[in-house]
């Protein structure tokens, strides 16, 4: 696979580290917040509550940076820089996003994003050697680790009928313009 | 707004010249006007064309007075023909009688039947052969010689008017031009029709303008920093006399793709903040009305002239008809309250452009003048007009950002007059998004039923409301009068002419010229009307007006209308039957 | 005594939302495309009130709502005549207007080619799903000649409007493919277009879950950022006419001349002495 033009390669210091993961995060936030409204809007609550249920948990994952640096004082790092060769994006999850989605579906997206955040961590705890990085994700694995119980046990029972096939929505889509 | 009342009829001349292939009959007319002004007179100049781009057949009509005047001649008192090639297409707008004197070029053709059978007074000459005489010269230039020498207007006129119109052609050209003017001057010795000798020349600074012209001063007063167009006929004259005053006023103008898309940068230029307008014609007209909607929801100031031609469909683009009333009135789909102004002549056409303006930005929403070929292209001499005396502006939020309006600004909040205060863009904390969807109080989409009735009366409430002051109509009332004749556009000066020759007569007949046509100030007119038999005169097939009038319950309901097609315009003599007839029927 | 700090306002992309949360379908590219909008004008630092984000109407067309900056929701097929008398009356105004292919393409096709020829200095983005989706799923200009639909149950038969060939023809001066399955690809193309002086031209393919389900394999065809700059409009006929539509990146991106106002050069005299020698040519 070719390389990204956009990966970031090199200079990760723990100030870049922050600042990189904080924007992971708050694109996590945002999604998650996002996509509980539309589902809200879509009368698909289960999975609209689902969403609203993981972005504390975002939020205190992101707490954990801002008190290493207020948001002020992070590097201001281009938006578009790919953090790491494996980096997806969560957008990439929610593209499976649909406004019938299952509890199950719902969960599993949310966990794709969580193994997103996971990634990240693994491969800075693979390529530092600075104490006060793995000290920082240490922290973070922790916090993720979490989450990713919760998503575990929530997503239980793996996939009902539902799941395998999916209900039809009985009224045709409604024509807006 | 000046008027001249005057109990006599003002001293008048009428010349006509047409010509072919370039001969140059307009270049005469324009002169002529140009030259009588500088005299220290008055006058109007109508054009008619053939179909051709360049080359083909033109004429060119002019009316002389002392005093201003508006209204077409009753007939040809002299014509002067360059040549005779299609001049049947003129038979409607160059009427010949046994009392007008024609000179002709008679090195080619005779005159048509149609002159002959007028009765006219025959003179032909040979102008080819004077031109021959003087190198470089051309007839149209001794035509000019021969008609300045006919109706008493001294050379000096004529050679500072072609210094104007020729001079940066360079001294050579003037030169031999005034040769061919002298030549012309010399060739008749009779002047039968030596009108202008025996006028009261004024001294006072007039101007020459077309009404089209005459629009793009007013929008300019009023504050226009925007304008965008796609060309018609009759209306792209507006747009080309704003191209260089409108950049002077540190305004800008675009030439659009079509008329969907001007309508749309008018919209996008006035939500940025600029009073803005464009300048169409009925087929123009038609394709901007979605977006005309949107200026009316989205509640953006808008003004539209339209100069109406003759219709339905291309119609005839290069002549008059007021048949564009129903489409100004009820083109938009949905409730779309909006205004519909128009001017009753040109030299008015300077204030109610500036009002109409001015009204769309003090009411945030889609103003039409409509105005029609003979207003807009007709050329005329007139006094200067005053700068309407106007402050309306756009109301817009306190530039305070931590203002409580910032905090809670809602773009289309309800208000006693229904106008809301407008952000402008780079105002910090008013962002909003215009819409054009019903929409709440903040401009959130919304399809809800109190959502929608309250928005809709917001919006026709504002423009109800409003005082619109005495410019909603010209008012010429007779004492004693239980006639009313009521008109609009540019059958008003006909009409004026016509009511006033019979109140002469002795007949009791009052005038309303109607400018503000929408919202109709209907409690008002039909005050003035209640007791009154009302005519209601207008240059259209289906008595628009008249029905508009009725269904508004703004005229009694025996109302009668005198409606007929253009693209002729009305003459005073056209209507003084009609006037009477009615009047016989209905006392 | 010490120097106070000042501090440097640095913009987050959640500075730019409203307070009003998107509708477009859980899963819908759309959600993509408004984000990374967000986070270019945020790393650019723009003040949202200097923004002028015009759209037509359709599901993308609804974006102005989602942000909080001057915005306008006009109707369908105009935005771009809206936004070009905005920019030309408001110079100092960021001018972006965006929409969906059939918006754009089909009833806003005259707009899209002047514009393009005009090269004002205005960002458009095309959020292209090669469907009308507030109408129900009718094929748009972009459709594939096969795809089945109620109106066209054989497929139209039609070849595909090629925007972006158009759009080089027409002399927009900047041309680029995003797609919104990849939010960083996308923040640096709508970050360059809105840097770049010109008219920018934004294709970005995002798909509709709810019409066209199967543009979920999107996220395996394209080929992120893979596409090399030209100035050379030659090489960028090349590329765009060569690509099978699942190449990103920009393709074309040229200093030409840029339509501007006027007006905004110093203007010489005061309204009234101009306003004089207006009235003043018109004496006899």
């Amino acid at each position: 696979m070719k390389t990204h033009p956009f990966l970031k390669t090199h200079n990760k210091n723990l100030a870049w580290v922050l600042a990189a993961v904080n924007e992971m995060i708050e694109e996590s936030i945002y999604y998650c917040d996002t996509f509980s409204h539309t589902l809200q809007a879509h009368h698909n609550e289960a999975a609209a509550a689902i969403f609203s249920a993981l972005s504390p948990y975002f939020k205190s994952e992101q707490a954990i940076v801002l008190t290493k640096l207020p948001e002020q004082d992070l590097p201001n790092i281009p938006p578009w820089e790919i953090p790491h060769q494996d980096y997806e994006h969560p957008a990439n999850s929610l593209m499976q996003a649909h406004y019938l989605m299952t509890e199950h579906e719902a969960w599993s997206i949310v966990n794709d994003i969580i193994q997103i955040h996971h990634c990240f961590y693994r491969d800075l705890l693979a390529n530092t050697s600075q104490q006060e990085v793995i000290d920082l994700i240490t922290s973070l694995q922790t916090h993720c680790l979490q989450c990713e119980k919760i998503c575990a046990t929530k997503k239980l029972p793996a996939k009902t009928d539902e799941d395998n096939n999916p209900l039809d929505d009985l009224d045709a889509p409604v024509a807006q313009s | 707004m000046p008027n001249h009342h005057q109990q006599t009829v003002p001293p008048r001349l009428a010349v006509s010249i047409s010509g072919s292939g370039g001969t140059g009959a307009v270049t005469v007319g324009l002169i002529l006007l140009d030259a009588v002004a500088k005299a220290g007179f008055y006058g109007n100049m109508t054009r008619a064309f053939g179909p051709q781009i360049r080359g083909g057949e033109s004429a060119v009509m002019l009316h002389f007075s002392d005093q201003p005047i508006e209204t077409l001649a009753e007939f040809s008192q002299l014509h002067l023909a360059l040549d005779w090639v299609k001049f049947d297409r003129f038979e409607d707008e160059i009427p010949l009688t046994a009392d007008s004197l024609v000179i002709y070029e008679n090195s080619r053709e005779k005159p048509p039947g149609l002159v002959e059978n007028s009765g006219a007074t025959l003179l032909g000459v040979d102008l080819q052969a004077i031109v021959k005489t003087i190198k470089g010269s051309r007839i149209n230039m001794v035509a000019l010689g021969i008609v300045a020498q006919q109706i008493g207007l001294a050379r000096h006129f004529i050679e500072a008017a072609l210094q104007k119109t020729l001079g940066r052609k360079g001294s050579e050209v003037v030169e031999t031009s005034m040769a061919a003017v002298d030549a012309g001057m010399a060739l008749l010795t009779d002047t039968p029709l030596s009108g202008l000798a025996n006028w009261q020349p004024t001294h006072q600074p007039r101007w020459n303008m077309s009404g089209n012209e005459a629009c793009g001063l007013g929008t300019l007063r009023g504050g226009l920093k925007f304008a965008a167009a796609y060309p018609i006929t009759p209306a792209t004259d507006i747009v080309e006399y704003l191209a260089r005053p409108l950049v002077q006023m540190g305004g800008n103008l675009l030439i659009a793709e079509d008329e969907l898309a001007a309508m749309n940068m008018v919209i996008g230029a006035s939500f940025g903040g600029a009073p803005s307008m464009t300048a169409t014609s009925g087929p123009g007209l038609s394709l901007m009305i979605e977006a005309m909607g949107l200026a009316v929801a989205a509640e953006i100031p808008a003004l539209v002239i339209t100069v109406m031609r003759g219709g339905p469909s291309t119609g005839i683009p290069t002549k008059s008809e007021q048949s564009d009333l129903n489409q100004a009135l009820y083109a938009l789909h949905g409730d779309a309250p909006h205004l519909v102004i128009a001017p009753l002549n040109i030299q008015e056409s300077v204030n109610i452009s500036q009002w109409a303006l001015a009204l769309s930005e003090a009411l945030q929403t889609l103003v039409i003048l409509v105005t029609d070929q003979h207003l807009g292209q007709t050329r005329m001499i007139m006094d200067p007009v005053d700068k309407l005396p106007l402050t309306l502006s756009r109301l817009q939020p306190k530039a305070d950002p931590t203002a409580d309006t910032a905090v809670h600004y809602q773009r289309y909040q309800i208000t006693d007059s229904g106008i809301s205060p407008m952000s402008l863009p780079g105002m910090g904390s008013y962002q909003y998004a215009a819409e054009g969807l019903t929409h709440t109080e903040s401009g959130l989409p919304s399809s809800r039923v109190q959502d929608h009735a309250q928005h809709l009366h917001k919006r026709s409430h504002k423009i109800l409301q409003f005082d619109y002051g005495e410019l909603w109509a010209q008012r010429l009332p007779m004492a004693n009068a239980q006639h009313t004749v009521i008109t609009w556009g540019s059958s008003f000066e006909a009409v004026k002419e016509a009511v006033k020759l019979l109140n002469h007569r002795g007949a009791a007949i009052s005038l309303i010229g109607l400018r503000l046509i929408m919202p109709l100030q209907a409690e008002a007119l039909a005050a003035l009307t209640q007791h009154q038999k009302v005519l209601v005169i207008e240059q259209n097939d289906s008595a628009q007006l008249s029905h508009y009038l009725l269904a508004e319950k703004a005229i009694p309901l025996d109302s009668e209308a005198y409606a007929k097609p253009g693209p002729l315009l009305f003459k005073p003599s056209d209507l003084i039957r009609p006037i009477q007839t009615w009047m016989e029927d209905r006392t | 005594m010490s120097v106070e700090k000042i501090p440097v306002k640095k913009a987050r992309p959640n500075d730019y939302t409203s307070e009003h949360h998107p509708v477009w379908c859980p899963g819908c590219g759309h959600f993509f495309i408004l984000r990374a909008l967000t986070k270019a004008l945020a790393w650019l630092n723009l003040d949202k009130e200097n923004i002028g984000l015009v759209s037509g109407i359709g599901c993308s067309s609804r974006l102005p709502a989602y942000l909080d900056v001057y915005g306008f929701h006009g109707v369908h097929g105009r935005a771009l005549a809206l936004a070009s008398g905005l920019k030309l009356a408001r110079p100092d105004l960021t001018v972006i207007a965006a929409g969906g292919d059939g918006d754009g393409y089909s009833i806003g096709g005259n707009h899209f080619i002047h514009a393009c020829r005009r090269n004002m200095d205005i960002t458009y983005i095309v959020m292209d799903n090669e469907v009308y989706g507030m109408t129900k799923g009718q094929p748009s200009p972009t459709s594939d000649p096969d795809w089945h639909s109620k109106l066209a149950p054989k497929g139209t038969g039609l070849a595909r409007f090629n925007p972006m060939g158009i759009a080089l023809a027409s002399g927009a001066s900047f041309i680029a493919r995003g797609f919104s399955g990849d939010p960083n690809g996308l923040t640096k193309i709508l970050t360059e277009a809105i840097e770049h002086k010109g008219f920018s031209l934004v294709e970005i393919k995002s798909p509709c879950v709810t019409f066209r389900p199967e543009q979920k394999d999107w996220h395996h065809a394209m080929r992120l950022m893979n596409v090399t700059l030209t100035a050379n409009p030659m090489e960028a006929a090349q590329a765009i006419y060569g690509s099978d539509g699942f190449d990103t990146g920009i393709f074309f991106q040229a200093d030409m001349p840029v339509y501007e106002a006027e007006a905004a050069n110093e203007k010489p005299h005061s309204d009234s002495a101009s306003m004089e020698s207006i009235e003043k040519a018109l004496l006899v």
